[in-house]
Order: structure tokens, then C-alpha cells, then sequence
């Protein structure tokens, strides 16, 4: 028998809502059956400004997608970002109980109670614990169990946001009438989507630069050592362009995208570029040179805040990192692998998703979509900890079936 | 007071940020979907509503309806049953045995069944039945005709008058007529035993129905005087054609018949009793005509014949 689920991943990002919906069947394939993208509202700097523009173009684009999958979702996976994400690293160490001096499982527990029992002001709550791998009498092990010692740890890093922000965006997802599954954070995501294991490992750093925020999360040694937001995005590099050269943001978005540089080559430093590009009232030369120095020294500006970061400026100097890895709707823009190079002083690539999604999935765009799916794919149901999750399959079934 | 249910939850989890799904719609697209489903669980509540009632109008039929047989659906009721029997035998009679269902179409008669059930009267000797469209069933009756009567004890020590056709079956009178059966001889010299549903048929009787056939049929005056056939002579000479038949009539005592050439038996027997006064001649006591060509005669020791004439 086929028992497959239909999840959907959503992210509402400052530019726009992209929507993707997946089918898990029997827990072991995932194919993405749908697909909605629309242009964001209500939403700045990856926070919700306005709730009713963001809830009504966040609805058309689940409900296109779920038009376009023909099926209804079931669960919903949400990206997080914005600049009320935080984080902190919290370690624990426990006393092996047992006189053999051998870890069982209840020392295990023990000390994961321990390292996840850090209290947060009551407006904060935790989206992830990410555990950094045990140490055992201070030596990394992958699963202490079994094995013989008398220290044992353990390393948290810990994400967590503003509830209000938070509940903004599950309110407008509740306001579809569907429950949000799991809150994932961007960077997570897309870092997911654009690395490989053996990557996380050797260290690397991916920047997910979106349109109103740049999330950027920091692996090694397979483990996620550090994350961050910086609201600054896509959308600064327009609204740069729009004051520098006297246009409106929709014109400096199209001159962006088409004839945006992140570095310029001595060779086109007399090029023009035309504004409009069709020689109606308004349109006009610009010197591809002012554009490119706008976009560089913005971008620059980023890089440098990122490098600067005191969390990941240790790395840098260590060199601990093998390459930068760029994804997000804005890292397409062109010569930005040169001017990271230059700033990091590192190999930086553009991300690519995985060979396995469709061709109309493979930009850089749809990075963090791809990685919630991934989540909701490879996500272990922990009922435990879930509420929602205690309802039985069958008042389940009963409920989706009378369309609640 | 209830009391609140313990979370299980990490205080700091983002999971505890309460989730109001489909509480409130405000959005063009989230309007249309809860009408959606407003629609579907309307849809759902009739039809499984209308569902649920309609399986309970149907129980009440199914549990208030007489049952009548599935058949009544699948073939026409015969109109129409047409009964002849070669005895005596009445049509209702043989009609209420068949013990036929009202309304049974003709197709669904068992027809073998009512074979059965007729044939298990010891009277009838076989039965057919036979459908004729569209709408007659016909049944042929075979009884069979008494030849003798038996007088027997049952076991509860009650005389019972049993007939016995020619082929020596036994059986209980069923609507022969009581002046039928009173012309008819007792069948006397014979062992008669039971079965589980009547009794073993007596051997030998053919021989003697042949005797009783060719004087009823040929000297029907001699017959009617017979009282009494005995086999026991020729059941003891173990062969039908040998021994002889042993015959009381109301004038002589004891007339005894070879099993071969009746007629020409009964025409000496004719002879001698016309030439002593006629068949109830009661001065005679014996007549031999087992001996073919040398009948012999007795006489009662008192015999004189003025007496007589």
C-alpha cells in the first residue's frame, strides 16, 4: 500500500513567496509535485510589516501551488530569517554514573536535559538546538554509547527568535487553515541544499543573500558552528541604485539584473548601459561603471560585515575554511565570486542545488524551498515533544477527510 | 476543576507559540478554502447522513417485509395445475400432498421434490410432473389396484384391512370405495413383513392375480362367490409354477388350482359346479383341479341330493 503525505515548504522572503509542495511517499522518496512563486508584500528586512498584504500574497501562492500539485497540504515547513534571530552556544558535561565508568543511555539523557536547559527571556524562543557532536573524557565521538569514560559533553548551538516575529509568520499560515510543522531558519535550509557532506566537513560558509536580509551559517566538521543575519539584502543594492542615479526602484531592480556587476573590469570602464533600454521618454545612458561601483561597494560593505562577524573572524584567520559558498536570489549577480574572493580571501562559488531538481528549480532562488522540503523529507517525528503530534492518525484522517 | 495537562514541551520551544488554523479567515484565498471545506463537510455530513438513513429505511423494510421467496422476482407463478390419476385418488387430495409454495413461479418448482413426496404413498406407484408453458404444471398419477385384502394385527392389537396389487405390494387403502374393496378376496398363506415404511412385497401374488383376472374377466359369477386365495401351497412348493392355489369361496370350502391354464380350469370348475346347482352350491366341500384332466369332487358327508333340489 502507498502511504504518502503531501508537505509544503514556504518562504516568505522581503521579495517575494516562493511555495513548493512535496509528496514523501512510503517515507523514503520525495517528489515535488508543485510549485508557486508570487511577489512579497508586507514583508522588510525578512519581517512582516503588514500582516494582511503578507497573508494575501503568501495564500495566492499556496493556493496556486496546491492548484498547480492538485492536492491538498498537509504540513507545512516554514523558513525563518530576519534580524531577530540570535544565537548562542551552550555546553554541558556530565559525570559518567556508572562505576565501570561506562556511558549508558541514562547519562546520555542527563546531559542532553542539561545542555538544552538554558532559560531564555520569556519573548525569545528556541527554532533550533543544533548539537555539536559529544566529547567524550575531551575527545570528539560520534555516539558516546557504550563506550568508556568519566567526563562526558556535549555542545548546543542554539537558534532562537522574537516570539512575536515568529507568530506572525505561523499566523499567517495558520490563517489558511493549515498548522506549521517546523520552523527551519533560512540559512540552515539553502546551507543544506548548496553544500555537500564532505564540504561541512573541510568548512564552509554559505551567505544566503535575499532580498531584504543575508543569513549566512558557518560548518565544520560536518557540525553547523555558527549563523547569523544581517538585514541588508538585494533590496539595498536596488534602493542604492535608485537614489545614486536618480531613478525609481523598479528601474534599478531591471538594472540590476541585467547589467549589475559586483566587480568591474578595467575593459568596460567607459561602457554605457541604457535605463529602460527601449529609447522611450526617460530612458537614458548610465555609465556601467557608476552601476557596477554602487553594486560593489554594497556588496563589499556586506562581505566585509559578515567577515567582520567576531563569531566567524577566528576561522578566517585559521584558516579553517575551505570555501564560501553563495546562494539566494541575489548571488546570481554577475562577478560576485570575484569580489567575495577578494574580501575573504578564500575560494567562493556560487551554489548550485542538487543534480536531482528539476531545471526550473535549480537557481539559486530556490535554495532555501528546497532545503525546507529536504527537512520535511528527512524530518524525524519527535512526538514527545509535540502536542499536536499526540492526536492519533485516525482522528487525523477523520478531521482532514471533513476538511479541518 | 479540570486539571491542566502537563506539556511536554521545552519552555523555550518555538512549539509552544499556540497554532489557530482556519480560526480566522482573512484573506480573499483563505476565505475561499474555508468555504471549501464548509462545502465539503456539508457534503460529507448529507451524504453520510442520507447514507446512514437510507441503510436504516432499508433494514426497517428488509426486518418489516414478510420474507417471500427470492423466486417470485425471477419467474412468472404458475396459474395453472393439472392433475390426472388412473385410481381413485382426488385432484385436492393429491394437490395438498404436493405441499407447493403460493406464488411459485414455474421454474422454481423442484420438480424431482414432488415426485419424491408422492411417491413416498405406498398407493402411488409413480408419479411425473411435468411444466408446460407458460403457465401449467401437470402431474401424472400411477396408483396402484388392489387385487386381495389382507386382514393384519398392529402392533396395538387393532385389525387392519391392507390391500395387494398384482405385483404383491402392500399397501393401505387410501379412498378405494368400502364396495370395491369388500368384493375382494382375502389374501391368506403369506408371511408379511415390515419395513421401515410399510412391507416387504409378497412373492407370488402375480400368479395369483392371474387367476383372480381370468375369473373375474371370464366367469365373473365364480369370482364373485371367492372368499379366500391361499398361496401357502404354492409358496411351500418354492416355485410359482408348481404346487397349487388354494381358493374358499362362500359355497365350497376348498378349491384347489394348478398354477398353469386357468381358463381351462375355471371352465371345469364351470361345469362341475353348474351341473350341481350353480356357483353357491354349498354341498360340495371340495373341488381338485390341480390335477388338470382328473378334477375331483367331495362332497359334504351329509350330501342328499333331494335335499338341495
Amino acid at each position: 500500500m502507498v502511504n504518502s503525505k503531501i508537505i509544503g515548504a514556504v518562504e516568505i522572503g522581503t521579495s517575494k513567496v516562493v511555495v513548493l509542495i512535496g509528496e514523501i511517499v512510503n517515507g523514503k522518496t520525495l517528489n515535488i509535485v508543485g510549485m508557486g512563486v508570487s511577489s512579497s508584500r508586507g514583508v522588510k528586512k525578512s519581517e512582516i510589516i503588514d500582516f494582511n498584504a503578507a497573508s494575501d500574497c503568501t495564500h495566492a501562492t499556496i493556493m496556486a501551488a496546491e492548484e498547480s500539485a492538485g492536492v491538498r497540504v498537509d504540513a507545512v515547513y516554514l523558513a525563518q530569517s530576519g534580524r531577530h534571530l540570535d544565537t548562542f552556544f551552550n555546553d554541558a558535561e556530565v559525570t559518567v554514573k556508572s562505576s565501570e565508568n561506562i556511558v549508558h543511555r541514562s547519562d546520555i539523557r542527563r546531559l542532553l536535559a542539561e545542555a538544552k536547559s538554558k532559560l531564555l527571556p520569556e519573548d525569545r524562543a528556541i527554532i533550533h538546538h543544533i548539537r555539536n557532536g559529544f566529547q567524550l573524557d575531551g575527545q570528539p565521538v560520534d555516539n558516546p554509547e557504550h563506550l568508556e569514560g568519566h567526563k562526558l559533553g556535549i555542545g548546543y548551538w542554539n537558534i532562537h527568535g522574537s516570539v512575536k516575529k515568529m507568530s506572525d509568520s505561523i499566523h499567517i499560515i495558520n490563517g489558511f487553515g493549515l498548522q506549521v510543522e517546523d520552523l527551519i531558519v533560512s540559512c540552515l535550509a539553502s546551507g543544506k541544499m548548496v553544500t555537500t557532506d564532505e564540504e561541512q566537513k573541510c568548512g564552509v560558509l554559505v551567505i544566503d543573500i535575499g532580498g531584504g536580509s543575508t543569513d549566512y551559517v558557518l560548518f565544520k566538521n560536518g557540525y553547523v558552528v555558527y549563523s547569523g543575519v544581517i538585514a541588508v539584502g538585494g533590496d539595498h543594492i536596488t534602493n542604492d541604485l535608485s537614489i545614486g542615479l536618480r531613478t525609481n526602484a523598479k528601474l534599478a531592480e531591471m538594472l540590476k539584473v541585467k547589467n549589475g556587476k559586483a566587480s568591474l573590469e578595467p575593459k568596460s570602464k567607459n561602457d554605457k548601459v541604457m535605463l529602460i533600454g527601449d529609447l522611450t521618454i526617460g530612458d537614458r545612458s548610465i555609465s556601467r561603471a557608476s552601476v557596477c561601483q554602487i553594486i560593489n561597494a554594497r556588496l563589499d560593505e556586506l562581505f566585509k560585515l559578515i567577515r567582520g562577524d567576531k563569531h566567524i573572524a577566528p576561522f578566517f584567520s585559521k584558516r579553517e575554511l575551505a570555501s564560501v559558498v553563495l546562494t539566494g536570489g541575489t548571488s546570481k549577480l554577475k562577478e560576485i565570486e570575484k569580489l567575495g574572493e577578494k574580501v575573504f580571501g578564500l575560494p567562493v562559488t556560487r551554489g548550485e542545488n542538487p543534480s536531482w531538481v528539476a531545471s526550473d528549480l535549480a537557481g539559486p532562488e530556490y535554495s532555501t524551498t528546497l532545503g525546507l522540503l529536504y527537512f520535511g523529507f528527512s524530518y524525524k517525528d519527535e512526538s514527545r515533544f509535540s502536542e499536536q503530534r499526540k492526536r492519533t492518525k485516525f482522528i487525523k484522517g477523520v478531521k482532514q477527510l471533513l476538511g479541518f | 476543576m479540570p486539571r491542566k495537562k502537563k506539556s511536554l514541551l521545552p519552555k523555550t520551544s518555538w512549539k509552544r507559540i499556540p497554532q489557530k488554523a482556519g480560526k480566522q479567515a482573512i484573506t480573499r484565498e483563505s476565505k475561499i478554502v474555508k468555504m471549501r471545506r464548509l462545502l465539503r463537510f456539508t457534503a460529507i455530513s448529507l451524504g453520510t447522513g442520507s447514507t446512514v438513513l437510507g441503510l436504516s429505511l432499508l433494514g426497517y423494510y428488509f426486518i418489516n417485509t414478510p420474507k417471500t421467496p427470492a423466486t417470485n422476482t425471477t419467474a412468472a407463478s404458475f396459474v395453472h395445475l393439472e392433475i390426472q390419476t388412473d385410481g381413485v385418488l382426488p385432484a385436492p387430495w393429491i394437490e395438498f400432498r404436493m405441499a407447493l409454495e403460493e406464488n411459485l413461479g414455474l421454474m422454481q418448482i423442484d420438480m424431482s421434490g414432488v415426485k419424491a413426496i408422492l411417491e413416498t404413498y405406498p398407493q402411488i406407484k409413480a408419479a411425473s410432473v411435468e411444466r408446460k408453458f407458460p403457465k401449467t404444471l401437470c402431474v401424472r398419477v400411477q396408483e396402484r389396484f388392489p387385487v386381495f385384502r389382507m386382514k393384519v394385527k398392529e402392533a396395538s392389537g387393532e385389525s387392519v384391512v391392507l390391500l395387494v396389487d398384482e405385483e404383491g405390494f402392500v399397501f393401505k387403502n387410501i379412498r378405494y370405495p368400502d364396495r370395491l374393496i369388500n368384493r375382494l378376496p382375502y389374501l391368506a398363506g403369506v408371511d408379511l413383513h415390515r419395513t421401515v415404511d410399510g412391507y416387504v412385497p409378497i412373492q407370488g401374488v402375480a400368479c395369483l392375480a392371474e387367476l383372480f383376472h381370468v375369473a373375474r374377466t371370464n366367469f365373473p359369477d365364480l369370482a364373485r362367490e371367492w372368499r379366500v386365495v391361499y398361496a401357502d401351497q404354492l409358496i411351500m412348493a418354492k416355485s410359482f409354477t408348481k404346487g397349487y392355489i388354494r381358493v374358499r369361496s362362500r359355497g365350497v370350502k376348498e378349491i384347489l388350482f394348478s398354477p398353469k391354464n386357468f381358463e381351462k380350469q375355471l371352465e371345469k370348475l364351470q361345469y362341475i359346479l353348474d351341473s350341481h346347482g350353480g356357483p353357491s352350491v354349498s354341498y360340495i366341500t371340495r373341488v381338485n383341479l390341480s390335477l388338470l384332466d382328473q378334477p375331483t369332487v367331495e362332497f359334504a358327508n351329509n350330501f342328499h341330493p333331494d335335499t338341495y333340489h
